[in-house]
């Protein structure tokens, strides 16, 4: 049985930010990548096992292949930057600049950047993006954490514990 | 932030790390901007495409195994009527003797009566050779002398006169053979003649106490 319009709308409503902000690491209308992504889901005769691996696995696909069919490389990457400072919302109750986390976010190199997306913002697990990736638990685990490492140095977080003197 | 995952790696993630972690899930991304009515309009339009689809091609696909099995079965059928006429026609050679040659040829051109003439004294009934004329097999049974008969509409009789045969240990050459080895002196007596197929059926019923039609 495919899924249900309830379940649809219920699947839009809490990961449709998450999926766009994926997409937007490849292409340039990622909110249609994502609504082509949700329409293919009403379309199959049976419900995903996974349902959310299932749609950042076919927004990463049709995402990565509107950016191959791009026809101009640098109308691209400068949209792309253009947008980049767009990825988050400006709010005050963040310690950290949005446009400048965007931009070391940009900076990473696109394996370890799918992974850090699809871990803090999609909430998938490590095996989810294994599967999204077509990777092993463990090599996602592992370029997450380089991602993680690359960003406390890109973006020069203090260490929490710095001022506690050793005992 | 999701839960974290029991691993032994992820213990070993460092505090610095965690709290980059905390950092980074603090942003928040942008609003959405794809449409949710416009979504859910597309994806009913497109179940509903995908349910008229699916339901062509049941119906296409429902006839196929009903098809395959009335095929088969009739492919069976037509063997069977084949094979049924093959046997019908078939020869079924007996031996051939001096006498007997004629018989297999007859018999072997499927040929129901299985005529001997002068079988004996008892002679042949006038209804019987006037019923041996040649026809095709399987159209009517031929009952001659004693009630044997020798058609294929009645195979008992051909395997009972084999049986007899090889009982009586007749050597089916003796059967075709007239010894006339150049060593002989002279013809053989009638003792030492093989007997043929019309001798060794006149002994049969003579020993069987057959009566003749």
């Amino acid at each position: 049985m495919g899924v249900t319009p309830e379940r649809l709308a219920q699947l839009l409503d809490a990961h449709a930010a998450a999926l766009e902000l994926f997409a937007a690491q490849w292409t340039l209308a990622p909110a249609d990548v994502v609504q082509e992504a949700f329409v293919d889901l009403a379309r199959q005769p049976a419900a995903p096992d996974n349902v959310l691996a299932w749609l950042y696995r076919v927004v990463r696909n049709r995402a990565a292949s509107e950016a191959r069919s791009a026809r101009r490389r640098k109308r691209r990457e400068s949209a792309v930057a253009a947008g980049a400072g767009t990825w988050f919302r400006v709010t005050e109750e963040v310690d950290l600049d949005p446009q400048e986390s965007a931009e070391a976010l940009r900076d990473l190199p696109e394996a370890l950047r799918e992974v850090l997306v699809a871990r803090i913002w999609g909430g998938l697990t490590f095996e989810q993006i294994g599967e999204v990736t077509e990777t092993s638990l463990s090599t996602a685990f592992r370029r997450y954490e380089e991602a993680i490492s690359l960003l406390r140095i890109r973006l020069n977080v203090p260490c929490p514990n710095k001022n506690v003197p050793k005992t | 932030m999701p839960e974290q995952e029991c691993t032994e790696d992820m213990n070993d993630f460092s505090e610095d790390d965690r709290h980059i972690e905390r950092l980074l899930a603090s942003l928040v991304p942008r609003e959405t901007r794809v449409s949710r009515d416009r979504v859910m309009f597309l994806a009913g339009q497109a179940s509903a495409i995908a349910a008229q689809q699916s339901q062509r091609c049941g119906k296409k696909t429902r006839w196929i195994w009903p098809a395959l099995t009335i095929c088969s079965a009739g492919a069976g059928l037509l063997m069977g009527v084949v094979v049924a006429e093959r046997h019908s026609f078939s020869g079924n050679p007996l031996v051939e003797a001096q006498h007997g040659r004629q018989v297999a040829a007859d018999i072997s051109k499927g040929v129901v009566a299985a005529r001997i003439r002068n079988l004996g004294s008892a002679g042949t009934t006038a209804a019987a050779a006037d019923s041996t004329a040649l026809q095709p097999a399987a159209k009517r049974e031929e009952i001659f002398e004693g009630g044997l008969s020798l058609s294929y509409d009645n195979p008992f009789g051909l395997l009972a006169l084999r049986d007899r045969m090889l009982a009586e240990n007749w050597d089916g050459d003796a059967l075709a053979q007239v010894d006339d080895s150049p060593m002989r002196s002279g013809p053989p007596s009638e003792a030492e003649q093989p007997l043929g197929a019309r001798k060794l059926l006149q002994r049969w019923i003579a020993e069987e106490g057959l009566n003749p039609h």
